[in-house]
């Protein structure tokens, strides 16, 4: 029970997520099916559609924006700041810091990770590692849903009567930009409201807040 | 902590494992 405990967050989200992809998948191969009866095809299984472009191309597509929203806030908090936000360093702390204030090298603790005392590619590497996994999470996320939604485009086309095109042609395609930015502009305008919303409102008990009785103009403090 | 680095890995692994499969189903015209 104590992992349970330890693990509420990692656990929950997790669980939350397989709910909603395995719903997700299943309303969606009854919509597949639905077009392809009236297209006069032939229905597939649901183990077809797992595993299927269309299915694929939806995950993915929302997951490209999830990452790249991650990714743009952990890399523009450590410029910018955001005066009287619970998600902003103090105005005055920004750029990388000091060794002192990051607690590497000789300033690392007795239980720094290892990397984190060493000098060269190694700290560099671990420095920035979060934001490099994060970056290749979100171009390998991109690539799968242009991989995806080629190949339910090029079905389109065919069916249409039209050629298909090449993978790259359809990276210039108004389809695969009308889906990635259709994706980026809600993520983009739900981080500024993140920023902007937690200066004046609170939630008690969360660390996305400052304190209840936290005055306005106090900047990045939490629970 | 050990617990945590199996989650930590389970996160890595399902994301991975759905960007490479994805990946594979599209290119393959699947």
């Amino acid at each position: 029970m104590r992992f349970v405990r330890d693990n509420g967050l990692a656990l929950f989200f997790l669980f939350i997520f397989l709910c909603s992809a395995i719903a997700e998948s299943v309303v969606g191969h009854s919509v597949f099916n639905e077009q392809q009866l009236m297209h006069g095809d032939e229905a597939i299984s649901y183990g077809r559609y797992l595993l299927s472009s269309d299915f694929g191309e939806a995950m993915l597509e929302n997951w490209q924006s999830e990452w790249l929203q991650m990714l743009l806030f952990a890399l523009a908090t450590i410029w910018l700041v955001q005066r009287g936000s619970a998600e902003s360093k103090k105005p005055g702390d920004e750029g990388l810091q000091s060794n002192e204030d990051q607690q590497v090298g000789r300033h690392a603790r007795a239980k720094a990770p290892r990397w984190a005392r060493v000098r060269g590619w190694r700290r560099a590497a671990y420095e920035n590692s979060f934001l490099i996994v994060m970056a290749v999470i979100f171009l390998g996320s991109w690539l799968a849903q242009s991989a995806t939604a080629w190949t339910k485009f090029n079905d389109e086309q065919v069916q249409h009567g039209q050629a298909a095109v090449s993978w790259l042609t359809y990276l210039g395609e108004v389809d695969f930009w009308e889906t990635t930015m259709q994706n980026w502009q809600s993520e983009f305008l739900a981080l500024g409201t993140m920023c902007v919303l937690t200066v004046y409102l609170r939630q008690r008990g969360s660390p996305e807040s400052k304190p209840v009785g936290a005055p306005h103009d106090e900047t990045g403090s939490s629970v | 902590m050990r617990g945590v680095f199996t989650l930590f890995t389970a996160y890595l692994v399902l994301i991975f494992a759905g960007i490479v499969l994805y990946t594979i189903v599209g290119a393959t015209h699947h």
